[in-house]
């Protein structure tokens, strides 16, 4: 202990003496005495953020999306229990986030028509990347369109399992704020539509307060339906099927300016059958892809009747019945009849489905899979229609139950109590016609 | 970027083996002013153009508060700037974001004259962007991580001797989180010399 003591205080005392040999340096150093010196630590300091922002902030990531990489995690509204709700998706088939180009859709902002195509520029979008590294829209637009891109890549891939992904051009290409100039005023806003010859989505102005039609994933189904109603049925009749290609959300916006009003009576009588049987189905496509029943009404509130789970036990009309509703007629006047019928067969499919999937959720079944059924049957009711209607002999007209006959014989499960409840929806000279195995010549 | 960086680099090694240079040679004459050193504490506004959601330019106002320090002809600051809060959608879809950014910079001025002198000006710093995204009721919000901010700057000093702090200038920023990148901005700045 004697002997340790000293010699712990004599290494304590040369530490101590270091200690305020460098306490005399640090003091002089911050006193630096020289103009010189004093812009030497100036520019030391600033090297030493320059140094430091370099390898702090220049390395990050600027939110842009790195070239060669295709899945990218955004943040998009969803429609999932219900409601929407934000969520994170991942894209599979993005090249560029700001132009928004990829596999599934490509964007044009307030494009021209000129020689029979669109024309004008892709929009520049605004996205930040998150701590998660996902991708965050910064304004409304880069929010909808982004949305829009999931909804079609997810359509993409669902016509891809379906077998049916050649029928349409990819990336489909998708008018935003389309400006309209001339032609019906009700067109300018709040609505969407596809075009046959454009083999385009066109998206006016929305300006309501509810839910986007941009970001409407059943809305964006029912748009792409369109387009599957279009290459199997309009454009392989041809004639003046394909005249009437346009096809609205909105009831009360009709293109006029392709449609030749003089027309026939059973030409008119035609074109609205098939316009209904489009709309319906297309509203049922809404459904099935995304599993919201009533996503007209989020968007256009005034159209709260096309909701598909409000009952409507009424029939659907006969060929007679239906030739004296559109009775004298002009084309756009019976086209814009079409709507009401068109949700009449919506209801009645989505009610019919419904009982399939009460049925088999019984046992176990996944609904989405039951869904996935009935748009297998619809796209092959499709091609049944085409055929039907190609069939018609002079003079002949369609009847409107057609499409539920055809539709019962390719719906998997339609055991005897569902078929009879849809045969009762029908007037008795289809009745009979509901999920029988027979030909049908029209 | 990585240009940008290395000439930044560059300008501050320059810098130190020149000051270095300096030191060397008047290390014997100690006595230095040591007092013509001032501290600038001002207010500003940064007047950006940024593309909008209709695809055309806007001038967006930054508001920005900064701190220096300069000695005779040399100067060097660092500022904070904040955008307004951008909203943009409707009732039940709508986004919101706001931007800001910091910035050290240094200004090197004509000397001589005493009404009005001409800087130039460089910077690097960071640029951060918040979004607030509102569906029907559901709130989400975001940040992004310090994205890289270059700036590069023709300014007007009055009155340099004075004890205010009143110039402006004419920016170059350059940031990948920018529409148009790089962006011209015009720079207001006032405030008190110590």
């Amino acid at each position: 202990m004697f002997v340790i003591g000293p010699v712990i205080e004599v290494y304590l005392a040369k530490t101590l003496l270091k200690f305020n040999r460098c306490l005399d340096l640090l003091q002089g150093a911050i006193f630096v005495k020289t103009y010189a010196a004093r812009m030497k630590a100036f520019f030391l300091i600033l090297f030493g953020g320059v140094i430091t922002g370099f390898f702090m902030l220049g390395c990050q990531d600027s939110g842009q999306h790195p070239a060669g990489q295709d899945k990218i995690q955004v943040k998009v509204p969803s429609f999932h229990d219900g409601r929407y709700r934000l969520e994170t998706k991942t894209l599979d088939t993005v090249h560029d986030l700001r132009q928004l180009r990829g596999e599934a859709a490509r964007f044009l902002y307030a494009p021209g028509y000129e020689n029979g195509q669109l024309v004008g520029q892709e929009p520049r979008l605004r996205f930040m990347k998150n701590k998660d590294g996902v991708y965050v829209a910064q304004d409304s637009l880069s929010l909808q369109l982004i949305t829009m891109y999931a909804q079609l890549e997810e359509l993409m891939k669902l016509d891809e399992r379906l077998g049916i992904k050649s029928l349409n051009q990819w990336p489909r290409l998708v008018a935003y704020n389309v400006q309209v100039t001339n032609g019906d005023p009700r067109m300018k806003y709040n609505n969407a539509l596809y075009s046959g010859q454009l083999d385009s989505f066109l998206f006016v102005p929305y300006t309501r307060s509810e839910l986007p039609l941009a970001v409407n994933a059943g809305v964006v189904a029912h748009e792409h339906f369109h387009s599957l109603f279009y290459k199997l049925v309009l454009k392989k009749l041809g004639g003046f099927f394909v005249q009437t290609s346009s096809t609205e959300l909105h009831q009360d916006a009709v293109v006029t300016s392709r449609i030749d009003e003089k027309r026939s009576s059973a030409e008119v009588y035609h074109v609205s059958l098939l316009r209904a049987f489009n709309e319906g189905l297309a509203d049922v496509w809404g459904w099935v892809a995304t599993g919201d029943s009533d996503f007209v009404n989020r968007s256009l509130g005034f159209e709260k009747a096309r909701g598909m789970d409000i009952e409507d036990r009424s029939q659907i009309p006969t060929a007679s019945e239906w030739g004296e509703k559109i009775q004298g007629l002009s084309m756009s006047d019976a086209i814009d009849l079409s709507y009401p019928l068109g949700a009449q067969y919506a209801k009645l499919i989505k009610q019919t489905t419904s009982l399939r999937i009460n049925r088999s959720t019984k046992h176990g079944d996944n609904q989405a899979e039951i869904r996935f059924e009935t748009a297998v049957a619809l796209i092959r009711t499709l091609a049944g229609l085409k055929d039907a209607v190609a069939q018609l002999g002079k003079g002949e007209l369609l009847r409107p139950s057609i499409l539920l006959e055809i539709l019962s014989r390719e719906l998997p499960g339609m055991d005897s109590k569902i078929c009879k409840d849809l045969s009762l929806r029908t007037q008795r000279e289809s009745a009979a016609k509901i999920c029988k195995n027979q030909k049908e010549g029209g | 970027m990585r240009r940008i960086s290395g000439a930044l680099i560059l300008f501050t090694l320059l810098g130190v083996s020149s000051a270095s240079a300096v030191e060397r040679s008047v290390l014997t004459s100690q006595k230095v002013n040591s007092s013509s050193s001032r501290i600038t504490v001002g207010l500003g506004l940064d007047v950006r153009m940024e593309r909008t959601e209709e695809q055309t330019q806007k001038s967006q106002n930054f508001s920005q508060v900064l701190v220096g320090l300069e000695r005779e002809r040399f100067g060097g600051w660092i500022e904070y700037g904040r955008s307004p809060l951008l909203t943009s959608g409707n009732e039940t879809l709508k986004v919101q974001r706001q931007s800001e950014n910091i910035l050290m910079a240094v200004s090197v001025r004509a000397n001589d004259l005493k009404v009005v002198s001409p800087y130039l000006a460089i910077g690097v710093g960071g640029l951060r962007e918040k979004v607030e995204t509102i569906l029907y009721q559901d709130v989400s919000a975001e940040e992004s991580g310090w994205t890289f901010l270059g700036m590069g700057a023709f300014g007007l000093r009055f009155w340099p001797d004075s004890g205010y702090l009143i110039s402006t200038e004419l920016r170059v920023l350059e940031s990948t989180q920018l529409d148009p990148n790089p962006t011209f901005a015009g720079a207001l700045h006032l405030g008190l010399v110590f």
